[in-house]
């Protein structure tokens, strides 16, 4: 990458991505304070894939984190017809977290946006089977593009 | 904005003669402690998981109701399960009701009325002064009901609420209610709170059936 090029935003052709961007949340904190004590780190990756933004979230989204998940769900929502949220990294969800993903699914549905959840498993599967949330929201096994 | 426990509460209200309705006493007794859960989690007070409770911040919500069970809360650290905490606030007998009550006629939207019922019985009636929060509330729920969108997660909180109060009837037709009965459970099961008071009912009521059959 050029010194001078934006860190948020690369290019990666070989992987047929067109575009990625990369944060991590940490409530009150910054990324640097957050990756030295990862414990209950978010991080969100963004990337474009044919004709689908892809969110891929990692590790919890729990209350620490939900805010930025859900700004996170809802800005790719309304600037992308078709957004698949990856949660094949996700390590842990509460209700707090599952409340942000259903916002964002609300947000898309409102706007007309096809919104898929993707990869989700361990806990995070136990979560959606026990809540039913598959019955409320498109859920994929694998990424749709 | 009312909260979770006052918007239940509301919906009770017969808006022809101001009394309180509920069909499942024990139901709604049960629902009432899982809206308290509710607002403490809409307010950041709390967080769940499929099991368990996590307290996040102690601090005042300004709602004296929900203060004090989160003190009862912050106080017992040898319970994490939501359903045990469920059933300790449940047992308290708190007067969630009442207390949901005198914050509706604080705000204006209903008054408390006395009367006697053959000279001797005590009736009380709430009045509604603006009908409109309860046409409100009944319209998102309706609409959360009815239609196949996703629904806002306040609403999908308090259609688990309404439900096991035996409150739905009231602003649903019978036709309504059964075809869409998927849709009500569908709703009812999403939230931890919910279907840990709905497993509390369930079990309460097997109690009282067992305890019939015995004394049959």
């Amino acid at each position: 990458m050029p010194a001078n090029a934006s860190p948020k935003r690369q290019i990666v052709k070989d992987l047929r991505i067109d575009s990625v961007d990369n944060w991590c949340s940490k409530s009150r904190r910054d990324c640097p304070a957050a990756e030295e004590d990862g414990a209950n780190m978010m991080q969100v990756t963004e990337a474009t894939r044919n004709g689908w933004r892809v969110v891929t979230v990692t590790g919890r989204a729990d209350h620490e984190t939900a805010d930025a998940l859900e700004s996170a769900l809802r800005s790719a929502v309304e600037a992308n017809s078709r957004v698949a949220a990856d949660f094949s990294a996700l390590d842990y969800i509460s209700s707090v977290g599952l409340r942000a993903v259903v916002q964002a699914a609300r947000a898309a549905q409102k706007r007309g946006s096809e919104f898929a959840i993707c990869g989700i498993s361990g806990m995070v599967r136990k979560v959606f089977e026990v809540s039913g949330l598959h019955q409320l929201l498109q859920i994929h096994g694998e990424l749709p593009c | 904005m009312l909260s979770m426990l006052e918007e239940a509460v509301l919906l009770a209200v017969d808006e022809a003669s101001g009394g309180l309705r509920a069909t499942r006493q024990h139901g709604a007794a049960y629902a009432l402690v899982g809206a308290v859960f509710f607002d403490l989690a809409l307010a950041r007070r709390i967080d769940t998981d499929t099991d368990n409770i996590q307290i996040l911040d102690h601090s005042p919500t300004g709602s004296p109701t929900l203060d004090r069970v989160l003190s009862a809360m912050a106080q017992r650290n040898d319970s994490t399960s939501v359903r045990d905490w469920i059933e300790a606030i449940y047992y308290r007998r708190e007067d969630l009701e009442g207390e949901a009550l005198a914050g509706l006629i604080r705000q204006g939207i209903l008054r408390h009325e006395k009367s006697k019922r053959f000279w001797v019985i005590d009736v009380e009636r709430f009045p509604l002064i603006d009908n409109r929060p309860q046409q409100d509330v009944r319209l998102r729920l309706a609409e959360a009901i009815l239609s196949d969108t996703i629904p806002d997660t306040r609403d999908i909180m308090l259609v688990s609420i309404a439900e096991p109060c035996g409150l739905l009837g009231y602003f649903l037709t019978e036709a309504q209610m059964t075809s869409r009965r998927e849709r009500i459970m569908t709703l009812c099961k999403l939230e931890t709170i919910s279907r840990k008071v709905a497993a509390a009912i369930n079990d309460l009521e097997a109690t009282l059936r067992q305890g019939a059959h015995r004394f049959a």
